[in-house]
């Protein structure tokens, strides 16, 4: 036994020896009525909007929703079938917070830090608010460093960038949860701490969700906020914004990089609307209230990439710790000097330091984190003008299409080329692949009209015919199975492979094959090409050279499947 | 001291609480009523008197005969029906204030409005003349030293003049609980016993963590 009963009790002797009994003062109201996850409170005349109440009979927390003249509306975060009239509420003084740390990490909690997986408590002793407001524009950078999502068609035409906001769109079952999903596995290794929050999904298709997390090893460095579809509306409401400030710790505290995958704000919206119309307040378009605006805007507007913070310190400081009180340059009235963003830093060093000699220029602990957000947005029978679907297009930086003909046809992931965008990912696609990538989105786009036209049977000119060829091995390349997140680096290859017509002589069915065999044969024939690429990250004529001879090598060893292998 | 002091049974003061009206209109229109008898009342110095007969009417005798109530709520009856019946009840029992208030109200069709009025005007009143209503819960009776004790230190602590309305909960054990307007002051044994059960837990629980800590290898767990 790994603990004394002896030892448990003089804990507790030691703990009835040192109580000090206190007054309990406690501002209270009553329950006047409850229902369907909203409970109707008089009194708690002080209470704050937003604040924490505590049904004192059951434990339930609540949320202070509505402040009106007579009573005080309260969601209720919890079981509401066992409160009931006349029940005391309590002010906690508190606005909603929910713990936070390494102790997350792994885990399966709900949007109130309370674990939902069986594996014991979560002990830490951190917590941070659930509603925070976004940084800044001093507080910013703009997006300069890629995420890499694993999937081709992603990373080569709608590339995501750390700090950006992309929404995947589109109707049930054409694949969103799955392009996240392989977004998250792929950070293994990338030092990316990933949340995926869950809002209103069937708990059958969230546990599905996390096993394959397990199995792909990502739920090291993966917390998953669950608010199902039994859960009540209160809780699915708060899930997204509880997994924002989970992933918001890492930023701002430890400057490291997180994605955050909510998966749907169509059913946090839902929710949103239910407490809302129960509350009373007027319904908008679709019955949505006035607000529910700014309950993504405000959601999505939390993810940024933030600046990074430089200040001249003396050499023999401790990398680790440095804070903006660091730094050895002072303001007239005393403040830190802080040299924010990549120009500053710039000018730091140039200018400066050499007033200062034994000093170094150093990052400010927890500065320069980044929160990207991928949104998930569901689509009825493809309608993108309907209310939610045109807010969230409008707020985040890009979307996503999946289009359900194409996913029916076998294009998986799949994604819509004509009408996804990425509005600033460009700018953080590595140089190789803004090489390559740049005609490719063009390409295919004209190749969809040229394919349609060819449909109607008409005899085609000889260019016509290749252009037509090509694009239909450049939509056969930028498919790919599912838990299979491809380096930038091999997507890169094949795509220059690609675009280059070397798959031009290619069988369409075989092209999957030539893809995974010429992989195969980089790796274990011309690594060096390979390596070069992860190390320049730009397409060098000498390695582009080198990138061709490998093509022009493999092409004679390619086997079609199905042809005796020896 | 002239306030009464009532000596409830457990339940007698949440029947009032729970009656509260949460329409906002309702509480607008009887607050305004409520102002106008609270100046006539006090103009003839009767405002405690009045007061005592709004309790008697919308506690006792709504409660002794719902039918009374329904009766002058219903607009079904004519006004005049309704006045005579009023003339006829209450002349010569109440005093001349009340019967023509009610006379008004019974003009301007608000009769359903007595219990919020009569809540309003509890409250005005006591706000007028500095008063504030204390709940006091206790598990056994008050001693009456202990209760002036109690009176002029809450006098002390909130600038105004205390009037007690005294419960017995014999649940709470032992100590008292106060409570002003929505702040309550806890010092019963049951929160106190509630207290220490929820610091053992929180604190042997940390024990165990601590000791299981110690024998798991330091990454995992």
């Amino acid at each position: 036994m790994r603990f004394k009963a002896d030892e448990i009790v003089s804990v507790l002797q030691t703990e009835i020896d040192q109580y000090r009994s206190k007054l309990d003062a406690r501002e209270v109201g009553r329950v006047l009525e409850v229902g369907d996850g909203i409970a109707r409170v008089y009194g708690l005349s002080g209470v704050m909007s937003g604040e924490m109440v505590e049904f004192t009979r059951t434990k339930v927390r609540g949320l202070a929703f509505n402040l009106e003249e007579n009573s005080v509306g309260v969601i209720i975060l919890g079981d509401y079938l066992d409160i009931s009239e006349g029940d005391e509420v309590q002010a906690t003084g508190e606005l909603l917070r929910v713990p936070v740390g390494d102790a997350l990490i792994g885990r399966v909690v709900d949007p109130l830090g309370n674990p939902r997986d069986g594996k014991g408590p979560i002990v830490t002793t951190q917590t941070r608010l659930v509603e925070s407001t976004a940084p800044g524009v001093a507080g910013r950078q703009p997006v300069n460093q890629p995420l890499q999502t694993g999937v081709k068609a992603i990373d080569a035409m709608t590339p995501i960038g750390r700090g950006q906001r992309e929404l995947i769109i589109g109707d049930r079952k054409t694949g969103k949860t799955a392009i996240a999903v392989d977004a998250i596995i792929n950070q293994r290794g990338e030092n990316v701490i990933c949340v995926y929050v869950a809002i209103g999904q069937k708990e059958s298709t969230v546990a599905g969700v996390i096993e394959n997390l397990h199995k792909y090893g990502a739920m090291d460095y993966t917390i998953v906020v669950i608010s199902s579809a039994a859960d009540p509306a209160p809780l699915q409401y708060v899930a997204p914004y509880a997994g924002c400030a989970m992933a918001e710790f890492y930023m701002y505290e430890q400057g490291r990089d997180t994605l955050c995958i909510y998966d749907d704000l169509t059913k946090q919206a839902a929710a949103y609307r239910q407490l809302s119309l129960l509350m009373r307040r007027p319904p908008g378009r679709e019955a949505y209230p006035g607000d529910v605006f700014y309950a993504h805007s405000r959601l999505l507007e939390r993810s940024a990439k933030t600046a990074e913070r430089w200040v001249i310190v003396p050499s023999s400081a401790d990398k680790t710790k440095v804070t903006d009180d660091w730094s050895v340059i002072r303001k007239p009235d005393n403040s830190p000097v802080v040299f924010v963003g990549p120009l500053e830093k710039e000018h730091a060093e140039k200018h400066e330091l050499s007033k200062h000699p034994g000093h170094k220029v150093a990052k400010v602990v927890g500065s320069g984190g980044s929160l990207t957000a991928l949104p998930i947005i569901e689509t009825l029978e493809g309608e993108v003008s309907a209310y939610i679907p045109t807010n969230v297009i409008s707020i985040t930086d890009g979307q996503i299409y999946l289009q359900p003909d194409l996913f029916f046809a076998g294009v998986r992931p799949a994604i819509d080329v004509g009408i996804s965008v990425s509005r600033v990912g460009g700018k953080a696609q590595i140089p190789a692949m803004k090489q390559i990538a740049g005609g490719l989105r063009l390409d295919l786009a004209a190749f969809r009209e040229l394919e349609a036209f060819a449909q109607l049977g008409t005899e085609l000119d000889k260019a016509t015919q290749s252009q037509l060829d090509r694009g239909y091995r450049m939509v056969e390349l930028l498919k790919q199975p599912q838990f299979k997140p491809m380096n930038v680096v091999d997507q890169v290859m094949v795509i220059y492979a690609g675009t280059k017509g070397y798959l031009d002589k290619i069988p369409i069915k075989q092209v999957a094959a030539w893809e995974a065999q010429f992989l195969r044969f980089i790796a274990e024939q011309r690594p060096a090409v390979r390596t070069a690429l992860m190390k320049e990250k730009k397409l060098m004529p000498w390695i582009e050279q080198q990138l061709t001879a490998a093509i022009d090598a493999f092409q004679p060893q390619f086997k079609a499947p199905g042809a005796a292998a020896v | 001291m002239s306030q009464s002091e009532k000596q409830h049974s457990s339940t007698g003061n949440d029947a009032a609480r729970t009656e509260t009206v949460v329409d906002v209109g309702t509480q607008r229109v009887a607050r305004i009523y409520a102002e106008a008898v609270l100046g006539a009342a006090e103009k003839q110095k009767q405002s405690g008197e009045i007061l005592e007969e709004l309790e008697a009417l919308t506690q006792q005798v709504f409660r002794a005969d719902p039918h009374f109530q329904a009766f002058l709520a219903s607009s079904a009856m004519g006004r005049e029906r309704k006045a005579h019946v009023i003339r006829k009840a209450f002349e010569n029992r109440a005093s001349e204030l009340l019967v023509n208030f009610l006379l008004v109200l019974n003009e301007h069709e608000r009769l359903d409005l007595l219990q919020p009025i009569t809540t309003a005007y509890r409250d005005l009143r006591d706000e007028r003349g500095g008063r504030v209503r204390v709940q006091v819960s206790t598990a056994v009776p008050l001693p009456d030293d202990q209760r002036e004790r109690l009176r002029q230190q809450l006098a002390e602590s909130l600038h105004k003049d205390p009037v007690l309305e005294l419960q017995i909960d014999p649940e709470l054990l032992g100590g008292m609980v106060v409570r002003v307007n929505d702040w309550l002051y806890d010092y019963s044994v049951r929160a106190q016993l509630e207290d220490i059960r929820k610091q053992i837990l929180a604190r042997s629980s940390y024990e165990i963590q601590s000791r299981r800590d110690r024998f798991s290898s330091p990454d995992g767990n």
